[in-house]
């Protein structure tokens, strides 16, 4: 169960003098639905074209099914499939011919599902791909990867184009594969909304470095905003937290931590009276996605969680 | 069973779950020997990640709630006898002293914390009926 199914060490992708990926460390645990957040230009893309190995590092490693994606069998790549971010076929094929095409490219290929997927998309009586509109492009193309029965679903920004219905069939083909299939899952996407009901463990980029990873839960669990006086300083806080961002306001000070427990805050108001009255409150994957991509987290090499 | 979650709360999915369930059950809406759904049953009618589903069950076993059986599904246990009387006071009155320090900490006194303790057991107390 804990065999890693994606895992990466010290990945990094040059442009020219651009450093676009930075020493990302990746695990993917096989049955994980795994979301890769950041915000434009941050690596992801740039990442999962080397997790498929249609891009070369310039550093580090990159391993699927334990081995280099530039060099799978042909068997290994039929446990994968890939739906990239501007995904676009042959302008005169039709979903049928698409559908077959795949049918005799995956010996897993599931007929029943596309079928249904299709009927659940309005798709089943569209005409070439040149005529769809910009999300049932990619709910074909969504189609096409769920049913290859592959192991391993790589889905860079899948629901982009999808209005909010065609989103939630997604979502849910989604978990379907992973519940009845144990279909490993990593996909990009900005849609923290969506994603928060569906991901497991999340890992966040941030101008090519990885500044946060771990299970999503554990770290609803653990994170929180405390309201400080406006003396607060960051040092007497990082003393018992992990400090995510630190942000000084008219009035107080905002500090988002990420691993709060009650002794330890116990111990932060025990250091200075002033600290007697904190309020603090929750954060959903948004916020804390916020917090962390314009807070000043310094990356770190391993799992927070 | 009926668990209504707001996925995008800060309160993880889990919890949120594994509290309803155990409202359910102090209030007597579940009951000794129900059966409830499977892991697998409630990802799918929560529409949750498996994972997520599978942490309530660990969660509610943990605490003595329910009991898996092996290819039978997973079913409510009424008292959590693996729990010792003595013991049981103490997790209350811990749960209760860090409930009473954060009230007085925000700025309310004994009263007030004492009248919330009353109208929540209340609460319950109707739903049991």
């Amino acid at each position: 169960m804990n065999e890693s199914v994606i895992h990466t060490e010290g990945l990094s992708r040059w442009f020219d003098k651009k450093q676009a990926v930075a020493e990302i460390v990746l695990d993917v645990p096989r049955g994980a639905i795994f979301g890769f957040l950041g915000q434009n230009g941050a690596g992801k893309t740039t990442t999962i074209r080397m997790l498929m190995g249609h891009l070369h590092p310039s550093g580090g490693a990159v391993e699927i099914f334990g081995r280099d994606p530039r060099w799978l069998s042909r068997a290994d790549r039929q446990r994968v499939a890939y739906v990239s971010e501007n995904m676009n076929l042959p302008r005169w094929i039709r979903p049928n011919e698409a559908l077959a095409l795949n049918a005799s490219l995956y010996p897993n290929w599931d007929a029943v599902r596309a079928r249904d997927l299709m009927n659940r998309f309005g798709l089943e009586d569209a005409g070439p791909f040149a005529t769809f509109s910009k999300g049932q492009k990619r709910a074909l193309c969504l189609v096409l990867a769920l049913c290859t029965g592959a192991e391993l679903l790589i889905l860079d920004e899948p629901a982009s184009g999808l209005d909010t219905a065609a989103r939630r069939i997604f979502l849910d083909a989604l978990l379907e594969s992973n519940r009845e299939k144990e279909c490993t899952v990593f996909l990009s996407s900005h849609m923290l909304t969506d994603l928060e009901r569906v991901v497991d463990r999340v890992a966040i980029l941030k101008a090519g470095r990885k500044i946060l990873d771990g299970e999503l839960e554990e770290l609803k669990d653990c994170a929180r905003v405390l309201h400080l006086p406006a003396s607060a300083r960051r040092e007497t806080v990082e003393r018992h937290f992990r400090v995510a961002s630190f942000r000084k306001a008219a009035e107080d000070v905002r500090a988002t931590i990420l691993d709060f427990n009650e002794d330890r805050l116990r111990a932060l108001c025990a250091e200075d009276p002033a600290y007697g009255c904190v309020e603090m409150r929750g954060l959903n994957l948004e916020d804390l996605f916020v917090e962390l991509v314009t807070g000043d987290l310094i990356e770190t090499g391993g799992s927070v969680v | 069973m009926r668990v209504h979650i707001d996925y995008n709360s800060s309160e993880p999915i889990y919890r949120q779950a594994v509290e309803q369930i155990k409202l359910m059950v102090v209030s007597g809406q579940l009951r000794e020997g129900d059966r409830i759904p499977s892991i697998r049953e409630l990802a799918r009618e929560l529409a949750i990640n498996p994972t997520t589903a599978a942490k309530v069950y660990t969660e509610l076993e943990h605490a003595g709630v329910l009991t898996l059986r092996q290819g039978q599904g997973a079913f409510i246990r009424k008292n959590p006898s693996l729990v010792a009387p003595k013991a049981v006071r103490k997790i209350v009155a811990d749960q209760a002293q860090r409930m009473i320090v954060e009230g007085l900490r925000l700025g309310l006194d004994g009263g007030t914390i004492q009248g919330i303790v009353g109208e929540e057991l209340g609460r319950i107390a109707k739903g049991r009926s």
